[in-house]
């Protein structure tokens, strides 16, 4: 019990995440390429491993749906193993939601893949989804009774309540590091009460941005052209 | 059957984009129908999806290749949900990748960013409406103490939650637990 608390709480990662600034979405594939050269076939799978264990305690802690899985996401990925920044982060999880397929899912292998190509992503796809997977099996067997049990509802709603600060948490500090300008400002507004007041689905306010910025990247890209 | 199962879930996989409750009638349709599960099961893992962590079309999955060939089908039917979608993003992010001198992604990326933080914030605004109401929920659920519609015992814990958040910097599992320890004490004591 205590290996296994340790396990879900150690701090000590076995390299020191660097420090990241300004990074390219692809300057991550010289991570990528970094790890194998530098070292020989059995620290590939020791860092498969690293990636399978990191997905495993985001895995196990994500209730409540895939924004919950944000603030795991911050402390295993980025804080801890400094696999990839927090810009990437919000890009990776505008791509996952858009994508068919669970955003938890889709995370995972995206940052999979980024980390050690396919390997990684299966690895990293494998990680998320063995805590479920093997708790499923132990509900299936007792469903029934589960369900009856008050202190397991009582257990959800504390959590329930937590995971609201936690997402409340995970989006102001994103917010400070890409909400810079007024137009920025203007659109994460717009797509809250797009989404809260509106109720359009997040896939098609993403598909918007993505127009949105197709648009803008093509029109300055004339504007320095005739400039 | 087990493979016919395969390849519905591989189905449900490919189909589902957003946000996996959507996907509950199609799923409903899916297994309900054929009789892999009977309704009240499937009404009950909905719930259970909620209290235990992953992605709801996995537990769903999970569960129903359980209830058809135990293990190998529990594993089956897992593999079979998350195949379609793996293949999908890992084409979309070695693509990405591969096109990093691409100027346009960055710019892209940079409108994209602020309109993601939006939908994370009103996704804890969504969330927190509903798990701050003290109306009954699809559980059966009411709250005990409660004020001018508030659940109290849910504020304060979302306020110690936060208080941990900003003052300690606390690790997110730590907080989740506080959350539920809180739940038990709270709502035992006040009798929810």
């Amino acid at each position: 019990m205590n290996e296994m608390i340790l396990f879900l709480f150690s701090q000590t990662a076995s390299d020191p995440p660097p420090e990241q600034s300004g990074q390219d979405i692809t300057d991550l594939r010289r991570i990528r390429e970094r790890q194998p050269n530098q070292q020989e076939g059995a620290s590939i799978v020791a860092l498969l491993w690293q990636i399978y264990t990191s997905f495993f305690r985001v895995g196990l802690f994500t209730i409540g749906g895939g924004y919950a899985m944000l603030p795991m996401f911050e402390r295993e990925i980025i804080k801890k193993r400094g696999w990839i920044d927090q810009d990437r982060l919000l890009d990776i999880y505008a791509a996952a939601q858009s994508l068919p397929g669970a955003i938890a899912l889709n995370s995972a292998t995206f940052i999979g893949n980024i980390v050690a190509g396919v390997p990684g992503a299966i690895s990293a796809l494998l990680g998320v989804a063995t805590p479920s997977i093997a708790i499923i099996i132990v509900v299936a067997e007792f469903l029934s009774r589960i369900i009856e049990v008050p202190i397991a509802m009582y257990a959800l709603k504390g959590m329930s309540a937590a995971v609201v600060a936690l997402i409340a948490d995970a989006a102001i500090r994103l917010g400070m590091r890409s909400i810079r300008t007024p137009i920025t400002l203007v659109l994460a507004l717009a797509s809250l009460v797009l989404v809260v007041f509106v109720r359009i689905s997040s896939v098609r306010v993403i598909l918007g941005a993505v127009v949105l910025g197709t648009a803008y990247s093509w029109l300055s890209t004339r504007f320095e052209q005739h400039v | 059957m087990l493979i016919k199962a395969v390849l519905v879930f591989a189905k449900v996989g490919l189909l589902t984009i957003g946000g996996g409750l959507a996907m509950i009638p199609l799923l409903q349709d899916e297994i309900v129908s054929r009789g892999w599960i009977s309704l009240n099961e499937f009404t009950h893992m909905i719930s259970i999806a909620e209290m235990t962590p992953g992605p709801i079309i996995v537990n769903l999955a999970t569960f129903t290749g359980y209830k058809l060939a135990g293990v190998t089908g529990a594993i089956a039917c897992t593999l079979g949900v998350m195949f379609p979608s793996f293949v999908i993003v890992t084409l979309f992010s070695s693509i990405l990748i591969a096109h990093k001198d691409n100027p346009h992604i960055p710019r892209v990326f940079a409108v994209i960013r602020p309109v993601v933080v939006g939908l994370i914030a009103g996704a804890g605004i969504g969330l927190g409406i509903q798990t701050l109401s003290a109306a009954a929920d699809a559980g059966g659920f009411s709250a005990p103490l409660q004020i001018l519609g508030i659940d109290l015992v849910a504020a304060v814990i979302f306020a110690v939650s936060a208080l941990l958040l900003w003052r300690t910097d606390g690790h997110p599992v730590k907080v989740l637990i506080v959350g539920a320890v809180l739940g038990i004490i709270l709502f035992s004591i006040t009798g929810g």
